[in-house]
């Protein structure tokens, strides 16, 4: 089946030579060692719904607006698992920035870095008022575009007494075509557990690249967030979130950047907030683990 | 003036049609603006400053497939002779094909529509260059740039 993937995939930018296994992030050392820590207090195991947020924190410079943000909103406060992206980490500040956020809004965390930037880091976050476990990282396929950056998923799983939930947070390159977008996004969501979350920026923007030349075209066709809701669909999982609206926002362009995906969960839609200092908003949904 | 300047302005004004209206036919080349990434467009001016023409194009991107049309009418409401202010108005229809890159998915396909409104100015004389502003109007609302170069007659 893999040599029929790569075959397909041969006619995309994307560098499919290289597998892309789940790695315990155990073994991970330095320079893009992993950081974690459990919640202060776990919460209880829920009887009801677990809120599920996603947010792409644009690099977290302003923690303090952003923790203001989620706290100071009814909805976003009560957020059991935030699914953090483009978050990083320098020396310099003593502590990573996935740490501070989560110490301000009182919840556990685990700290993925994808890439080395300057002298830190820059990843994927997971914050969690649950415990989390089996926290894992996958190297997503790389574009043989040279400007674009190395991109990963991390998935981990919530422990909510004696159930538990897998999540998968991703954050998908910005300059791809839907076919690549669909190549980078396919090996974290194909073998993924039946009973799976998958959120994070995936970065489906309506605007085309050509060698990071942008192509503008309004009509709609190109949109990429209903073509990677066709693609998840494939595989099983709801999409609460396709018609959420607008989760970014730059130069006066919103788009549809961020999405949440389910499958073997009950899920109701929540909303996009729009708060916060960065580019992208909060974006949550209820889901009922079974 | 330098010699190479005084050749180059002859040549721009010594045309026989110099006092004349300007080419009434236009095949050009359309790089980014209605066309997307490229296109070839045609147009032809039905009466004094009033002309109709269309672009197409097809092209792929990251194996991404895109066919586009974009029929317009242009006015020119300033300019005189062979360098003239436009303004275009027309729809845009889009088709825009993914193939799927894995075995899972069968892929998608999605033809939709939307409007540019373009300004600009042209220069037609033999060889035609355009250079316009654009704002495209669909699901989305965009500004957009782009540039012709063709022929005339």
């Amino acid at each position: 089946m893999r040599a029929l993937a790569l075959l397909v995939m041969a006619g995309c930018g994307l560098d499919m030579t290289a597998d892309q296994p789940w790695v315990s992030i155990d073994g991970i050392g330095a320079p893009l060692a992993p950081d974690g820590a459990p919640p202060p207090t776990a919460k209880p195991a829920p009887a009801g719904p677990v809120r599920i947020v996603t947010y792409n924190v644009q690099y977290g410079p302003d923690l303090a607006s952003a923790a203001a943000a989620l706290a100071g909103d009814p909805a976003l406060a009560s957020a059991d698992v935030i699914l953090v992206q483009e978050i990083e980490a320098y020396p310099g500040e003593g502590a990573t920035r996935a740490s501070t956020l989560a110490r301000l809004l009182g919840m556990g965390y685990v700290y993925v870095p994808a890439r080395v930037k300057a002298d830190g880091t820059h990843g994927l976050a997971i914050l969690s008022a649950f415990p989390i476990a089996n926290v894992e990282k996958m190297d997503l396929p790389d574009s043989r575009r040279h400007e674009l950056q190395h991109r990963i998923a991390i998935s981990a799983d919530i422990s909510l007494g004696e159930r538990s939930l897998h999540v998968i947070d991703v954050h998908l390159d910005t300059k791809l075509e839907p076919s690549e977008r669909i190549a980078q996004l396919h090996p974290a969501a194909i073998d993924a557990p039946e009973t799976t979350l998958i959120g994070g920026d995936f970065n489906t923007s309506w605007i085309a690249w050509a060698n990071g030349v942008p192509i503008i075209e309004t009509s709609g066709a190109s949109d990429q967030g209903p073509i990677v809701d066709s693609y998840m669909a494939g595989l099983a999982f709801d999409t609460p979130t396709a018609g959420c609206g607008p989760t970014e926002h730059m130069f006066g362009v919103e788009q549809r950047l961020d999405a949440i995906y389910t499958r073997g969960l009950g899920v109701a839609f929540g909303g996009v907030v729009r708060v916060g200092p960065s580019d992208h908003w909060p974006l949550w949904v209820d889901v009922t683990v079974p | 003036m330098s010699r190479g300047w005084i050749v180059a302005v002859a040549i721009v004004c010594a045309s026989p049609a110099a006092s004349a209206e300007p080419a009434r036919h236009a095949a050009y080349v359309d790089v980014l603006g209605k066309a997307g990434l490229w296109g070839l467009g045609y147009d032809y001016e039905l009466v004094p400053r009033f002309a109709i023409g269309a672009v197409g194009s097809y092209y792929v991107l990251g194996g991404d497939h895109y066919t586009s049309f974009a029929p317009y009418a242009t006015v020119y409401p300033l300019g005189a002779h062979h360098v003239r202010a436009l303004v275009q108005l027309g729809p845009q229809l889009v088709r825009h094909v993914t193939p799927s890159p894995v075995p899972e998915w069968d892929g998608m396909t999605s033809t939709r529509g939307g409007a540019a409104l373009c300004g600009g100015v042209e220069y037609r004389r033999g060889v035609l260059v355009r250079a316009y502003g654009m704002l495209s109007v669909g699901e989305h609302v965009a500004p957009w740039l782009g540039v012709s170069v063709g022929w005339s007659r």
